[in-house]
């Protein structure tokens, strides 16, 4: 029954598909596959898959293996029935038989929902939409506005806006000028007597000035100019003349 | 009574305009009950008498009954628990070539993953690749993409693995009523059939 055939390479969806392609093709018995013929056959498309550089799904060679020890076992002599086992052993090719069956029922299974995807396809429904105009009396009713809507009227307001054009004077600042600020303002403080950090910048100052008169500070205090006291983590720095302090303490 | 005859009847002509004013501009089948309570805000208060469920399938009838047999190109379809208007089959090659875009139908692992899901909900993802044969991993993110199969639960074993099921999108993108009305499965076989053992 060896056969020569041709391999039409057709894709599968996986071994039990091309199985079952293999058997459906030739009219074998489910029940009742010829082993060895199918193995060869399987075998035989995958090494056709190879020599085109199809990959080969990992799930394709386990099915190989499988085939071929299922062979083996056919191919050895059938123990004795036992006790237990009346009915002569199990066929080997029962397991495989199993799935084959269960996929098939689906594989029927999907042409069908095939069909009727292919006549629901022939429907056209509308979709849903509102006039464009609704009539409203202004009041909105919970759930009338969805976040949508929003962000649409939102867009809207922004592409109507106006650009805005205005100078902003760029703050001519350097840590230099506000070192000798700082040193200004706390060379006239008694011993003891300290200014606070967040009298050093203006009220409105920026993120920028801020960050200068901070530098400011750490240069002063290396430089041994001011000493600093902070109660607590956030809480404001306490700022002190180092010359008075020194003249106090020596 | 004449009178008591055509108040009836023109109450169910005016209903079965109404319902067919709301499948009109409706984006997704209208469930009965969803088309009672509209019909009930407006209507009920007016007559009085307030409108049942059966008066609304009533109405459904009649205009699914002047759909077959009137000229139109317009279909009542009753479909995922509910019903909408589509056009006639029939009329899909005309229809056809208002969109240039075509959605492509699904594929065969689509189908295979879809028929399994469909038939054996709730169930694994494991499961689903035991009787496919192969991992199914892609062919069910697609299917979730598309909202024709979502999570329904956790299935109580070892590392609570997600069961999958068929959502509403399922039944109408195959213009089924509801999951009974699916085609009955090929003679599932007995896998013990035909292997030494003989049948009793």
């Amino acid at each position: 029954m060896k056969a020569s055939y041709p391999v039409k390479i057709e894709i599968f969806e996986g071994p039990l598909d091309l199985l079952l392609h293999l058997i459906t093709k030739q009219e074998i018995d489910i029940y009742d596959i010829p082993i060895a013929l199918i193995t060869e056959q399987y075998v035989g498309y995958l090494r056709a898959m190879e020599e085109l550089d199809l990959e080969v799904a990992s799930e394709f060679v386990v099915m190989a293996a499988t085939l071929m020890e299922i062979k083996a076992r056919m191919l050895l002599p059938r123990p004795r029935p036992s006790v237990e086992d009346a009915e002569g052993g199990e066929d080997p090719r029962k397991e495989i038989v199993d799935m084959l069956l269960k996929y098939r029922v689906f594989k029927e299974a999907a042409l069908r929902l095939k069909e009727l995807e292919g006549e629901q396809c022939r429907r056209y429904t509308r979709p849903g939409m509102a006039p464009t105009a609704v009539q409203s009396d202004g009041q909105l009713e919970m759930g009338e506005v969805r976040l949508v809507d929003l962000v649409e009227r939102w867009k809207d307001l922004l592409l109507r806006r106006k650009p805005v054009t205005e100078n902003i004077p760029r703050e001519n600042m350097s840590v230099g000028r506000k070192m000798r600020e700082i040193l200004r303002k706390i060379s006239g403080l008694a011993a003891g007597v300290a200014i606070m950090f967040s009298t050093l910048v203006r009220a409105a100052a920026g993120r920028r000035e801020i960050v200068v008169a901070f530098l400011a500070l750490l240069e002063l205090v290396r430089r041994g100019k001011v000493h600093v006291k902070q109660a607590g983590p956030f809480l404001d720095i306490e700022v002190y003349n180092s010359a008075r302090m020194k003249g106090r303490e020596a | 009574m004449a009178y008591g005859f055509e108040a009836r009847s023109l109450r169910r002509d005016e209903l079965a305009a109404a319902i067919e004013a709301l499948l009109f501009a409706s984006d997704s089948p209208l469930t009965v009950d969803r088309m009672r309570e509209i019909l009930n805000e407006v209507m009920g208060a007016q007559n009085g008498s307030a409108v049942s469920d059966e008066d609304v399938v009533a109405a459904l009838d009649l205009l699914r009954r002047r759909h077959e047999e009137s000229v139109s190109g317009i279909d009542l379809q009753e479909v995922a628990g509910g019903y909408q208007l589509t056009t006639k089959p029939r009329y899909a090659a005309y229809v056809g070539r208002l969109f240039k875009t075509k959605t492509p139908g699904l594929s065969q692992a689509a189908l295979e993953t879809l028929a399994i899901v469909a038939y054996r909900q709730p169930i694994t993802r494991a499961e689903i690749d035991m009787l496919r044969g192969v991992n199914s991993e892609r062919a069910v993110a697609t299917l979730i993409e598309r909202d024709l199969i979502r999570e329904v639960g956790r299935k109580q074993v070892a590392g609570r693995p997600i069961l999958y099921g068929t959502t509403r999108e399922f039944l109408r993108y195959f213009g089924l009523k509801d999951i009974n009305d699916l085609p009955p499965l090929p003679e599932d076989t007995p896998s013990e059939l035909g292997f030494g053992a003989t049948r009793e």
